[in-house]
């Protein structure tokens, strides 16, 4: 006599609902780690773009401590003072290196350009200037260094801003 | 019962090199704020100090003045204004270390975590009476992950 056994499956229904619910799963995992590794990335570039800030404030000190001078632009450009009252108030400074660029120039004419760190998009500092004279002395250089680039369609920016004044006042 | 051994062999692997991703992503970005920090310490450790306490720019043995002669170095060598000589300089390890005359054993600025390259000083005087200028630069490296990042100021020599 034949004898029958058991067997022990899943019902196609069953099947599908737990496909269903490990697509709902997977879909909302998909979203949370888009999302993370996006602001992971938003983080990287928010470091190495306060870096590049810095570096670059940093710099324009250095730059005030070795010659400040004093006196405003007049033509020539010989010391730091002379150099951040020409026209236009600020300058766009190059990603690989700091060294003061041949000319002036506004911040919507600067271009963003790559940094070796990153290399998935680029970034754009600029300097502006303003300064503070009593007679023909500058008396105090007011500076906003920012550091800008766009992601995902969105513009972020680090800004610092300082006072430099000559200390032997 | 296939189907379901099906799903679980393609989810696993998924989800783990997700995981992967998401670790490797950390790891970079831990390393990133690692040299920033290290970095931003070295530097403002040098910076204040030798901004404090530096009064001359001497070289190892003597104590005239040598200004002039720094340039490119990777070492320098100051007096404070008690004539107490202490200097900076990169270790063998690739780190940046401070030693002094009242120091039992050189302090290091950077752990061996990250590598410092490039260190360099130079002095300038602009004229025999004015303090002298010291440049500093460095670069913070972290080889295995290629990112790196580089420093550099002037300190103006305020007890000259």
């Amino acid at each position: 006599m034949e004898k029958k056994t058991a067997t022990h499956g899943f019902s196609l229904m069953e099947v599908l609902i737990f496909i269903s619910i490990l697509s709902v799963f997977f879909v909302v995992a998909a979203s949370i780690v888009t999302v993370s590794v996006r602001m992971t990335k938003t983080n990287m570039h928010r470091i190495t773009a306060t870096h590049l800030a810095e570096e670059l404030y940093e710099w324009l000190r250095s730059e005030k401590e070795a010659n400040w001078g004093g006196a405003t632009y007049a033509g020539g450009v010989s010391s730091f003072t002379e150099r951040v009252t020409q026209m236009p108030p600020g300058f766009c400074f190059d990603m690989a290196s700091l060294s003061w660029p041949a000319s002036p120039g506004w911040q919507s004419d600067c271009t963003f350009s790559l940094f070796p760190n990153v290399n998935d998009l680029g970034f754009r500092r600029y300097a502006t200037f303003s300064a503070t004279t009593v007679g023909s002395y500058v008396n105090q250089v007011n500076v906003a260094v920012s550091v800008e680039w766009t992601e995902s369609g969105q513009s972020f920016s680090v800004p610092i801003n300082g006072v430099f004044s000559i200390w032997e006042q | 019962m296939f189907i379901v051994i099906d799903v679980i062999s393609f989810a696993l692997p998924v989800m783990f090199s997700i995981i992967f991703l998401i670790l490797q992503q950390q790891v970079r970005i831990y390393a990133l704020q690692d040299i920033k920090r290290q970095g931003d310490s070295a530097l403002s450790n040098m910076k204040s100090t030798i901004l404090q306490y530096g009064s001359r720019i001497v070289d190892s043995g003597t104590t005239d003045d040598k200004c002039s002669t720094i340039i490119n170095s990777p070492s320098i060598y100051l007096l404070d204004k008690h004539d107490v000589r202490f200097n900076y300089y990169l270790t063998g390890d690739s780190r940046i270390a401070s030693a002094g005359a009242n120091f039992l054993t050189p302090l290091p600025l950077t752990t061996t975590k990250v590598t410092v390259s490039n260190l360099l000083f130079s002095c300038t005087q602009s004229n025999t009476f004015s303090p002298p200028v010291v440049s500093i630069s460095f670069t913070v490296a972290m080889p295995a992950l290629g990112t790196s990042m580089n420093y550099s100021t002037k300190v103006k020599l305020r007890t000259y």
